[in-house]
């Protein structure tokens, strides 16, 4: 679909001739750029100067992990480079210990601006629209980076001379706070939302139990940070009535390195921010409808380079890319959401929310789960009821949650009040919890 | 050579990049872009569409002139780019007529600013340094739309640079003088001017002995050739080093000389170079041909293999990192004579000639060279004091053993050098 645009940012400019241009041609520009940041890399950067072949090609150099980061910390610091650009950040924990790294100030006229309106471009969010932002705490600065002059301000701060930014704070998501919120965003005229999955399927929960008014749509939806599952989608389709995107991004790459193409749950990613790979656990890229570890390199961070960092997610790999934008068929969610049992078939959220919601149709019964695995072929189902269970729903629900599992694998279950969430306010779905 | 910098600009630090890096990954990076910005014209420009069969590679796609944009010039406008980003402008009439074009208001922050900025660092020139330049437009094309504010840094409260801008047309004798003093407010400063002011003033300053209170840090030469011999005497009377950058109306700033040569290195972010020989083959390094540039970067009305009319000399080295060398930029087309033979006669040719070969500094003032037919040559001369017939046969001497066995060479005194419309001046030119 052309995106037309009398905007005169040049960065943006080439996403949209790379988005509708020839995938091949785009590649080669996306292989060059990745090229150029190996180079930048193995001149700089003492360590990728030790662990880089001299004659091999990209995919012979190590994936970037989080223990190599925090074990190398100073050898990833590219030499020669002032350090007034780097821009200290912290990871959000989501996947284990925090850990500190750097990226480079020049990087964000391209992500801030250029990536965020192409995004918001491709998912129909145009600049008048007022936003909703659901997040963790009240932020300090708008998602363009315009920073918001004072938390002391009225509440919701209002940009002079732009659309209202309504920061909603997941951790005071009660019902009164979600019902005064639905209650007052009428008054913003045109707006979207734009937020934590999981806090969206909160409000949107909410809304849907409480019969609660909600008489004037958002023009989209667009989720970020924790997994979009096909169940929380369609809640979310349902109750607000508009559509769904999701954008994926994560604090070592910004926000905006990838998004969903309309209408569908494959994410394409921006070529001149990223180089993405989804590789196998024998470090090869899955085959096409395979699953691997997405696996990125930023192309724009000449402070500290990451180059195949292991993002710790998981994605299917594609080979339908759109226009130039590589596509991945579906990001399934964080390594650590998926687990694998004996036999080597993995559960992972969207395989769990399928089986209980999809098929089983649960919705009725069951507000909120999680599923651990407590032993190599032990999982626990944790759930929070909408109502109190009889025996016949408590049987129910763990026969269906068996079919997502293998036959000889212990199933339980537990009742949990509400659900665990990680440091960073993102709650989870699947994780291991066995050494 | 490193080039440090504190900023936030991500297009320059991925020049900087380029010319630090490895040059066989940043030509396929060009390479790639180059493709890109093809592949785009392909699609989108109905004139491409129509002359390109599919699958053509690169180097077969049509030279594009200024006689096709004249004649197809709607048919080279993309479809589906929105009208508000075209931005009008005319070439300055330098080789002929003015021809209307259209360029992309996005490249404004790429090549006015970032490129910019990336020449002034090489060339060692601080960012706060204010700008005097000495023009023949009266209105600068800027080129640069209001989109170029993203590329500013966030809460910059420090002062912005001052720059000032003087006409060609309006500098009188005493007007250099007041001038002079005036620029120590710019203190510190870089000068922008055509070769032929700097010639002027460099002979203003030094018959005159006017004091340059404050000299500039740099002077950076623009829009002519620039010869040695202005290098040399604009260096020594101002006390500075003396930079080029290549740039034109169609393209903008696409390259600027290496310090200490008059060697052009070319951005590859913003061109692709090739420099053709007659039969529109790459021309071996140090032959000269014609230079043929690929904008990278206007979506709105792509230059594909643009014949710009200037002629390069490939350089032997060949790169700087990612960026393209020429060894010389000979000067437009109409710059450059072609005798019976074949030979070439440029600006600098003829300045070694008679500048280092022979000494006629202290006659000559000022010269300009016509080829009046095939195999005739005028050298028209503002000397100095008034010569004689012996030092006009002292000329003539100088320049034959450099022409073909049978040229005619003939000196005329004229009392000061003709000027082009645009104001820019000339030295070399066919006339017939």
């Amino acid at each position: 679909m052309p995106i037309e645009d009398e905007n005169v940012d040049p960065i943006y400019q080439k996403m949209v001739a790379a988005r509708e241009g020839d995938p091949e041609t785009w590649g080669r520009v996306n292989r060059a750029l990745r090229d150029a940041m190996v180079d930048h890399a193995v001149r700089r950067c003492p360590y990728y100067r030790k662990v880089v072949p001299g004659h091999g090609g990209f995919r012979d150099i190590p994936m970037l992990t989080k223990e190599i980061i925090q074990e190398n910390f100073d050898d990833l610091l590219a030499e020669g480079i002032p350090e007034e650009r780097r821009v200290p950040k912290r990871t959000s924990g989501t996947t284990g210990e925090p850990f500190a790294f750097y990226r480079d100030t020049s990087q964000g006229p391209m992500e801030y601006i250029s990536a965020q309106r192409f995004l918001k471009r491709s998912h129909g969010v145009t600049d008048e629209l007022s936003q909703v932002w659901v997040t963790l705490r009240p932020p300090t600065s708008a998602p363009d980076g315009t920073p918001l002059r004072s938390r002391r301000l009225p509440w919701p701060p209002r940009r002079r001379g732009r659309p209202t930014l309504r920061p909603v704070p997941t951790l005071r998501l009660t019902s009164d706070r979600v019902r005064k919120e639905v209650r007052e965003w009428p008054g913003l005229g045109r707006y979207f939302l734009y937020g934590h999955a999981s806090a969206l399927h909160r409000i949107a929960e909410e809304i849907e139990e409480s019969a609660l008014p909600f008489p004037v749509p958002p023009a989209s939806v667009v989720t970020t940070a924790d997994n979009l599952t096909h169940h929380m989608e369609a809640l979310l389709a349902r109750v607000f009535r508009a559509p769904i995107h999701s954008w994926y991004g994560s604090h070592e790459f910004n926000g905006y390195v990838a998004g969903t193409v309309p209408g569908t749950r494959r994410y394409v990613f921006n070529p001149l921010l990223v180089h993405a790979e989804v590789l196998g656990d024998d470090g090869r890229p899955a085959r096409p409808g395979g699953t691997g570890r997405l696996v990125l390199t930023d192309l724009n961070n000449y402070v500290m380079p990451f180059v195949r960092y292991d993002t710790g997610d998981v994605a299917v790999a594609s080979d339908r890319p759109s226009g130039g934008w590589p596509a991945v068929e579906e990001v399934v969610g964080r390594s650590s959401e998926v687990v694998r049992l004996p036999s080597g078939a993995i559960v992972t959220p969207a395989a769990l929310t399928y089986a209980l919601f999809t098929a089983g149709r649960l919705d009725p019964h069951i507000r909120v789960c999680q599923c651990a695995q407590t032993g190599p072929n032990r999982l626990e189902l944790r759930v929070v009821w909408r109502r109190p269970p009889t025996d016949e729903v408590r049987t129910r629900v763990v026969e269906t949650f068996r079919t997502a599992t293998d036959p000889d694998t212990a199933v339980s279950m537990r009742d949990i009040e509400q659900v665990d969430r990680t440091p960073s306010g993102k709650t989870w779905l699947v994780r291991r919890e066995i050494g | 050579m490193p080039i440090r910098e504190r900023n936030q600009d991500p297009i320059l630090e991925r020049m900087i990049a380029a010319f630090e890096g490895d040059t066989a990954t940043w030509r396929r990076a060009t390479r790639s872009l180059r493709d890109a910005i093809a592949d785009h014209a392909v699609r989108a420009v109905p004139y491409y569409r129509a002359v390109v069969p599919p699958g053509t590679p690169f180097d077969e796609l049509p030279l594009l002139t200024k006689r096709t944009i004249r004649e197809r010039l709607v048919e080279l406008l993309a479809e589906g780019v929105p009208e508000g980003r075209r931005f009008r402008d005319d070439t300055s009439g330098s080789t002929g007529t003015p021809v209307t074009f259209y360029r992309d208001t996005t490249q404004g922050p790429l090549e006015n600013i970032s490129s910019e900025r990336f020449f002034r660092r090489l060339w060692g020139i601080p960012p706060e340094a204010h700008t005097i330049q000495l023009t023949g437009r009266l209105v600068v094309p800027s080129g640069e739309p209001p989109g170029r504010s993203l590329l500013r840094r966030r809460g910059r409260e420090t002062p912005q640079p001052r720059s000032r801008t003087v006409l060609n047309i309006h500098m009188t004798p005493d007007r250099l003088g007041r001038e002079l003093q005036e620029w120590k407010d710019f203190d510190p400063y870089l000068l922008l001017a055509y070769p032929s002011m700097l010639t002027w003033i460099a002979e203003q300053i030094e018959d005159r002995g006017l004091e340059v209170p404050v000299p500039p840090l740099a002077v950076v030469a623009m829009s002519e050739t620039l010869s040695p011999g202005v290098v040399d005497r604009a260096a020594r009377v101002l006390g500075c080093p003396v930079h080029a950058r290549y740039s034109s109306n169609e393209f903008s700033r696409l390259a600027g000389t290496l310090p200490g040569s008059l060697r052009y290195a070319f951005n590859p972010l913003l061109a692709y170079v090739e420099v053709l020989n007659d039969d529109g083959a790459p021309t071996a390094p140090g032959e000269v041909g014609r230079l043929v540039l690929t904008d990278l970067n206007n979506y709105v009305m792509p230059f594909i293999r643009y014949d710009i009319g200037d002629l390069a000399r490939v350089s032997e080295e060949g790169w700087a990192g990612g960026f393209r060398i020429v060894e010389e930029i000979m000067g437009r087309t109409t710059d450059v004579i072609r005798l019976p033979s074949g030979r070439l006669v440029s600006v600098i040719t003829l300045h070694n000639i008679l500048f280092r070969t022979h000494h006629f500094e202290p006659y000559i003032d000022a010269y300009q060279c016509a080829q009046t037919a095939p195999n005739a040559i005028q050298l028209r001369i503002v000397w100095r004091r008034a010569p004689d017939d012996a030092l006009r046969d002292a000329v003539v001497s100088a320049i034959v053993p450099f022409m073909d066995p049978d040229t005619r060479v003939s000196v005329t005194d004229i009392p000061q050098v003709e000027r082009l419309p645009s104001g820019k001046g000339w030295v070399v030119r066919r006339e017939f």
